[in-house]
């Protein structure tokens, strides 16, 4: 049971994974040259966090993404979904407070997801 | 290189050549363009130079965004899709701009022409579909689409219209008896 460290590129986000803890934190821009691989890393460290933990948390906090990243991040939630109990996952979705792409999209896994998606405007 | 090959670059190239005579017009600015193989290095550039560029000419933050996402979704899809000419390696170009009313962006790569006619049949899938249906089918290819084996899932072309709110205008050249050059361009309203 490690974490997850993934230092932040002009490309990639940052990624902090908390095995102990079961939180998650993406944070950055996200338009990887191989998505597969960047989000293999991540979905593998996913699926070795223990399922008995209290709750998993979920933070994005995302500039640019690319629609190939879209799907990878709707997969995630699924995985996390498929992993603990709806009523303990928390997820949330921050977006600049004029930034309407990224505030369209959390709208969006909100109608998709089972759990339920906090959306956080944050002051620029 | 063969005159096969020649021919076939030249061929590109002359595409390539008048696709920048459209900036050419009064009131119209080509900002970057790029012509041959493009790589992840490229693409972290031209994104980031253009953004940069349109911040420094004052264009609105939101226009920013969509030209910022219309030009990985372009640069991703060359990448990802394009196919390798005859000499090896890709070969695509693609042009960032302006004309009085629009941002324009322009991308090319080469398919196999047996592609197509799938790919016309999707474009004009979105051209005809308004802001909520473009919104329907983005949210039927998210929630029912398969990651494919190059990473994607289908959502780029469809992303590239819901940003650019514009038509997508799309032209094939037939290069060779298999290979096309196909060509997308986007148009940003400025106001």
């Amino acid at each position: 049971m490690e974490n997850l460290n993934i230092e932040e590129t002009k490309s990639t986000p940052e990624v902090i994974g908390d095995a102990v803890n079961g939180t998650l934190k993406i944070k950055g821009n996200c338009f990887p040259e191989n998505s597969l691989s960047f989000f293999d890393t991540v979905n593998n460290w996913i699926d070795s966090v223990p399922s008995d933990l209290p709750s998993f948390s979920l933070d994005c906090e995302l500039n640019y993404i690319a629609s190939s990243s879209v799907m990878h991040f709707f997969k995630i939630m699924q995985k996390i979904e498929d992993l603990f109990p709806v009523e303990n996952i928390e997820i949330k979705w921050k977006y600049e407070i004029d930034d309407e792409d990224i505030q369209k999209l959390g709208e969006e896994f909100s109608k998709l997801t089972k759990s339920k998606v906090e959306l956080i405007p944050l002051e620029v | 290189m063969n005159s096969m090959e020649m021919n076939f670059i030249d061929t590109c190239k002359s595409k390539y050549k008048a696709s920048k005579q459209l900036f050419e017009k009064k009131d119209a600015a080509l900002f970057f363009t790029h012509f041959g193989e493009l790589s992840s290095e490229i693409i972290s550039d031209y994104t980031i130079k253009t953004e940069e560029y349109l911040i420094e000419i004052g264009a609105a933050k939101r226009t920013v965004k969509s030209i910022f996402n219309i030009l990985i979704e372009g640069l991703q899809n060359i990448v990802n899709h394009g196919e390798n000419s005859p000499k090896g390696g890709q070969l695509g170009y693609f042009n960032i701009g302006e004309l009085k009313n629009h941002f324009i962006l322009s991308f090319s790569n080469l398919i196999n022409t047996s592609n197509l006619e799938t790919i016309e049949k999707a474009i004009k899938r979105l051209n005809d579909a308004d802001e909520s249906g473009l919104k329907a089918i983005y949210l039927d290819t998210l929630s029912n689409g398969q990651i494919s084996a190059k990473g994607g899932a289908g959502l780029g072309i469809i992303t590239m219209a819901m940003k650019s709110k514009n038509n997508i205008i799309h032209q094939a050249t037939p290069i060779n008896n298999e290979l096309s050059l196909l060509t997308i361009e986007v148009r940003i309203d400025k106001n």
